[in-house]
């Protein structure tokens, strides 16, 4: 055998028509067992998982503004506190 | 033929779809698996591993990039690779590190035997390049698409895996 016999013979690989049903078997017998047709990982990370980091985002978001906002009012009611403006006036109900 | 409707299908998920993929080019791929690995056993499991994994990542295909029988034959390409590279016999010591071996084990081989047990010796690297190209008869620059290298790799493994191989031949054929 030379080079090029080598080369043509390698051209004939066998295959037959029980050998391509016994692998289809296979192959369907498989994807139902394991249930390939459920949610691969990309599947689970495009479907589930994005949108719930992205709501999860929008939450965290929402509330660091909202404890902000609190903050604020907090400090907005503190500086108009009765007894601040009576404090700032230097003014005592008592003098009445 | 898979028609783009069964492209559709079979990407959706359509068992239906994929059988009939399955049927349009169980051929080609068998076909390459045998020549890779030269043992009929290891090619059935091979090719149904590499359907099942194509099945299990349909929706990576993107058919504006390549055709369906492209993208499944570049997957079995690569997963015969992967799998033939694991098995430590072909790692290092193959023929074209130990080409004294080589000879001897092959001397009173008829011409099937010697065939696979050239394929099983040869580095699976030289050998994919070389039944891309010399049986296939697939352009470089495609084949250096498949396994993603450069076109100079490709021609480079062809002539190293070409040449160790006629070299062997001539050193059969003197004894």
């Amino acid at each position: 055998m030379d080079y090029r016999k080598f080369i043509r013979m390698l051209k004939k690989a066998p295959v037959d028509a029980s050998t391509e049903k016994r692998i289809w078997n296979k192959i369907s017998r498989t994807i139902q067992k394991n249930n390939v047709g459920i949610l691969s990982f990309t599947d689970i990370w495009a479907k589930f998982l994005v949108p719930a980091v992205a709501l999860a985002a929008v939450f965290v978001i929402f509330f660091y503004n909202y404890e902000k906002q609190l903050e604020v009012h907090n400090f907005v009611q503190s500086i108009y506190s009765t007894e601040n403006i009576y404090a700032t006036c230097k003014y005592d109900p008592q003098w009445n | 033929m898979i028609t783009k409707e069964i492209t559709d299908s079979f990407v959706s998920g359509d068992l239906k779809a994929f059988e009939m993929v399955y049927k349009g080019t169980f051929k080609t791929i068998y076909q390459l698996v045998y020549r890779m690995t030269s043992n009929r056993q290891d090619t059935e499991d091979l090719t149904h591993d590499i359907y099942v994994r194509a099945y299990e990542k349909r929706s990576l295909y993107r058919k504006e990039k390549a055709g369906l029988t492209t993208w499944l034959y570049r997957i079995a390409v690569n997963f015969t690779l992967n799998a033939l590279r694991s098995r430590k016999r072909w790692a290092k010591e193959s023929f074209i590190d130990n080409m004294g071996a080589a000879e001897a084990l092959i001397e009173n081989l008829g011409d099937s035997e010697l065939m696979e047990e050239l394929l099983k010796l040869l580095n699976p690297d030289f050998k994919a390049c070389l039944i891309m190209r010399e049986v296939e008869e697939r352009p470089y620059g495609e084949i250096a698409d498949m396994l993603k290298i450069s076109i100079g790799t490709v021609r480079s493994r062809i002539n190293r895996g070409r040449s160790q191989l006629k070299k062997l031949f001539k050193a059969r054929t003197r004894r």
